[in-house]
């Protein structure tokens, strides 16, 4: 976990440093007298509290990375093999849902959605996935679309 | 007499049809949200928190505390018979629960935990009832200066107790303290970093970043483990327990009550730790501590009434001064902030029926979750067996769809798909996700009340400490900063010389 700690701690800073040059930036409003901070005020107090507790955490890990040496202790860290394809398999599975919605509409989308990434997770019969996806895709817009009225995506047939 | 005329009045409110039929839905929901492995009271209430937009505030929050405490209920369920905590608040359930059920004596473990949660609940309850008007009369007084200190005040317990490490807590603090200034200022009316957007004006949609960061990145830690659980096949009979149960668990009962209400309303310190407090407590006091761990019922229903108390104990200082004390709590307050309710003292004089109908169903709510985990547990036990690789991706159409829905727009979802990475990557490097949304809903009253307060003293910051009620608080707040900080500190000397 060091050597992860150190890469987030890096990647914090750099946060850090983004949002100071965002802060520094921005407008000031009309000045309404003493005691009137500005909207930069409270972001930079925030930014100064984080690199100074991104910097403990930073030197808390260079000192356990010397002590313990440079290799031991590590450990993975980010998921590898069957667990880090269902992984990528949800994340893509939403965005692709995502992009299918402004196309196929809510119901269709959904049923896909659920079909595929079930598919994808376990082979269970094609019946049973379909038969699922599509029920639920139906409740989920009884639900919403129906019941609380939710304008969802329509696609080309109308719903 | 005041106090049972409005109790009076908010039986009234709770148990007409519709928010009697909600409170049940939301009961069996939290039940089975609960008893799931993988999903928790605060995903549950981010989750279904947009199915209450049609309905009217109380019948939303009722349903809500019912998804809460239900949750509460459900979590020992798969701690007795997989042996797989439903939620973090019943992990230590598992230690004799567990052991219960391979001695044949599931029903008598799930039974007890039914009954020290429906009475724990209670408990608490009462104690919310009594406590919060008095609380909410004291908080009528507060002025910037005082919220600000109480604002700080959680803000520092909350990210000292989250998590393994305290600085992971407080950068974690920190970071959603920055997310929250995303926005117009709210005091020179200036756009801060929201690049342009329109939808970033009114700052990150809370919701979607709740549901990113629980239920998503939740998904996506299920998702790497193992997505089959070996269930113990128990035969679940027994639920009233024996004489000698009831004779063993009446201490952990009371126990367990006090523990968990008190620990309850300290903003931060919520169901879990109680939960293990309760357990340790039990052992600390038993005749035979050594048994702990193989099976016996007072060290299951010690922490389930631990972690149900903290329920009522952590609406406190929600409905008293509007601040969370927990994960759930948060997401309540944002769900309150939605149905345009503002949570403090002014809500018990102008929203009497609202508050009175909450506390009322918190009663009845306790008396559902015990009637569904006694006389329906057997069926729930067969909802348990539904497989990850369908429940995970029905979640994420539901997280998809609920997002969606409070502003109708996609750049809510993608929000919510951004926070879910972020909160995935977030477990999967110790860093605690409660102190970001409680720094999400808690930042804009600090930064409000601490730049009003300057604006009140033209600078200076020696407001905080001339005003008795903002001093304790600041003084609390430094104190529970700073004390891990120095048995950290004295604990890494300790290893020094030792080693």
């Amino acid at each position: 976990m060091e050597r992860a700690n150190l890469i987030i701690s890096i990647l914090l800073f750099c946060f850090a440093a983004f949002v100071l040059i965002l802060a520094l930036n921005l407008p000031e409003p009309p000045d309404l007298g003493t005691g009137m901070l500005g909207p930069e005020f409270f972001p930079l107090v925030l930014v100064g509290l984080l690199v100074l507790l991104t910097g403990i955490l930073f030197a808390g890990q260079m000192r356990e990375r010397k002590r313990n040496g440079r290799k031991s202790g590590e450990e993975e860290w980010l998921p590898r093999g069957e667990a880090f394809q269902r992984i990528a398999f949800v994340l893509g599975g939403l965005l692709l849902y995502i992009i299918l919605l402004g196309v196929l509409g809510y119901i269709a989308a959904t049923a896909i959605f659920l079909a595929v990434l079930i598919r994808a997770l376990e082979r269970y019969r094609m019946t049973l996935i379909l038969t699922v996806g599509l029920f639920a895709a139906i409740g989920l817009w009884g639900v919403f679309g129906w019941w609380i009225k939710v304008p969802l995506p329509k696609g080309p047939w109308g719903f | 007499m005041d106090l049972l005329q409005n109790l009076a009045m908010g039986f009234g409110v709770a148990l007409t049809p519709a928010n009697l039929l909600f409170l049940f839905l939301g009961s069996l929901a939290g039940v089975i949200i609960g008893a799931l492995p993988g999903l928790n009271a605060s995903m549950g209430v981010a989750i279904l928190m947009p199915l209450t937009f049609g309905m009217d505030p109380i019948t939303g929050m009722i349903m809500l505390c019912g998804i809460y405490t239900g949750a509460m209920f459900g979590g020992s369920i798969t701690a007795i018979l997989v042996n797989v905590p439903g939620t973090s608040a019943a992990a230590v359930t598992c230690l004799d629960g567990y052991q219960l059920a391979r001695k044949g004596r599931a029903g008598a473990a799930l039974g007890m935990t039914a009954f020290a949660s429906a009475i724990a609940g209670v408990f608490s309850v009462v104690v919310l009832m009594t406590m919060a008007p008095a609380l909410a009369k004291v908080a009528l007084k507060f002025g910037p200066p005082e919220y600000f200190a109480l604002c700080f005040f959680g803000l520092t317990i909350i990210t000292s107790l989250a998590g393994k490490s305290m600085i992971k807590g407080i950068i974690a603090g920190t970071v959603g303290l920055i997310l929250a200034t995303v926005g117009v200022d709210p005091v020179g009316g200036v756009n801060r970093f929201t690049f342009g957007k329109v939808e970033l004006m009114e700052g990150f949609n809370f919701i979607a970043v709740l549901v990113g960061i629980f239920a998503v990145a939740e998904v996506l830690v299920t998702m790497e483990r193992s997505l089959h659980l070996s269930f113990y096949d128990a035969r679940v009979s027994g639920l009233l327990g024996t004489k000698q149960d009831w004779k063993d668990s009446r201490g952990a009962f009371v126990r367990g009550s006090i523990i968990g209400t008190l620990v309850g309303i300290l903003p931060g310190a919520g169901a879990t730790i109680a939960s293990f407090l309760a357990y340790a407590e039990e052992k600390r006091w038993s005749r035979h501590p050594e048994k702990f761990g193989t099976g016996v019922i007072e060290g299951v229903a010690a922490p389930e009434a631990a972690n149900n108390a903290a329920t009522g104990g952590a609406l406190v200082p929600l409905l008293t001064l509007g601040i969370p004390g927990s994960e759930t709590t948060a997401v309540m307050l944002g769900a309150l902030l939605v149905h345009g309710l503002r949570p403090g003292p002014l809500l018990f004089t102008q929203q009497p029926q609202f508050v009175w109908g909450v506390i009322a169903s918190l009663y009845v709510g306790n008396l559902i979750g015990l009637l569904l985990c006694t006389v329906f547990v057997r069926q729930l036990a067969k909802v348990l067996k539904v497989p990850n690789p369908i429940l995970m991706p029905l979640i994420l159409a539901f997280c998809f769809v609920g997002t969606y829905a409070v502003n109708n727009s996609l750049t809510d979802v993608w929000i919510m798909l951004v926070f879910g990475v972020l909160g995935y990557l977030m477990k999967k490097f110790d860093f605690p996700a409660a102190p970001v949304v409680l720094a999400l809903v808690l930042g804009p009253m600090v930064e409000n009340s601490l730049r009003q307060s300057l604006l009140m003293s033209q600078g200076n910051l020696g407001i905080f400490f001339t005003r008795p009620i903002s001093t304790v608080l600041l003084a609390l707040a430094f104190l529970s900063l700073f004390t891990p900080v120095l048995g950290a500190f004295r604990e890494a000397k300790q290893k020094a010389v030792a080693g």
